[in-house]
């Protein structure tokens, strides 16, 4: 089963400042059937758990979906591997992550980020290592200066 | 004969269906990486790896017209390369061991922000040579790249 978007969804922030400014968000690399070597995330399912995880702990002022040109910054995530021990319990996953100004497309940040989380079922695990690589992205952004 | 038991070809091909006759060969790019631009690489020995992988992928990199040198690995910065690239083999044993998945990770020297992924994951009836397994990973990389880059491509 995929990952869904509400498991996703971190339960506390660790956030330093909230951002005024307006965001847009994508995502690629996620995958909608499971597939050997690619995160079982559907590319939308982390969209939304972001959009909402971003728009709970208010990391930037809001979330600009849609075709209007409002945002003040681009916010993009590449899924790049998603590790699972086949009979362990351990998710592993590697997402990347950039955020740039929305003028000039000028890169004002980029990690990548690592995160795993322990669980028997493995799409709980998946959601668990999805929730904890936003929850350390959010708590990043929100300490850069923008 | 006895209607209950499952007829033997169908029980076969069951069980060469299940045993794990799969294999998947998949490339990830970072939207905005431009593998194009790239000309040198360093390719990052795996300490657990015994079977050399690093140097396969390192003659791949070169059969592909790019510098590529490989060895173990070095801090952040300093690898001489525009990208630096790093891999995970996973074995497995059937008779014989082969080698059941690899995944390849080209990143930016600079920053280690991975800019492309290959995998290539074949069980044991479709089992392939590491060399295969290189040749398949990279050749999908690169192709991604080449597709990427072309004009128009959004």
């Amino acid at each position: 089963m995929p990952a869904s978007h509400v498991g996703m969804i971190p339960a506390t922030f660790d956030i330093a400042k909230k951002h005024p400014q307006p965001v847009r968000v994508s995502v690629t690399g996620g995958q909608e059937t499971e597939a050997v070597g690619r995160p079982h995330i559907p590319n939308s399912a982390f969209a939304q758990a972001l959009v909402e995880s971003i728009t709970r702990s208010q990391t930037f002022s809001r979330v600009v979906e849609g075709q209007s040109k409002e945002e003040d910054y681009l916010l993009s995530v590449t899924l790049f591997s998603l590790d699972k021990l086949v009979f362990g319990r351990m998710v592993k996953l590697e997402a990347g992550w950039t955020l740039r100004r929305a003028g000039t497309s000028a890169i004002v940040w980029q990690e990548s980020i690592i995160s795993e989380f322990s669980e028997f079922n493995v799409q709980l695990a998946t959601e668990g290592a999805a929730r904890n690589n936003i929850a350390q992205a959010l708590a990043k952004i929100s300490r850069l200066n923008l | 004969m006895n209607r209950n038991l499952i007829p033997v070809p169908l029980l076969l091909i069951a069980l060469l269906c299940t045993s794990g006759c799969s294999n998947r060969a998949t490339a990830t790019l970072e939207p905005s990486a431009n593998l194009i631009a790239i000309k040198s690489y360093y390719v990052v020995h795996q300490p657990k790896d015994t079977h050399g992988i690093h140097n396969l992928i390192r003659d791949r990199v070169v059969k592909e017209g790019f510098n590529a040198s490989a060895g173990p690995e070095l801090p952040q910065a300093t690898h001489k390369a525009d990208s630096v690239i790093t891999y995970i083999d996973r074995w497995m044993w059937d008779i014989t061991l082969y080698l059941l998945e690899l995944t390849v990770t080209l990143r930016d020297a600079n920053n280690n922000f991975p800019l492309a992924v290959g995998n290539s994951f074949h069980t044991s009836l479709t089992r392939k040579s590491p060399e295969e397994m290189v040749e398949e990973v990279m050749t999908n990389i690169f192709n991604a790249a080449k597709e990427a880059a072309k004009p128009g491509t959004p």
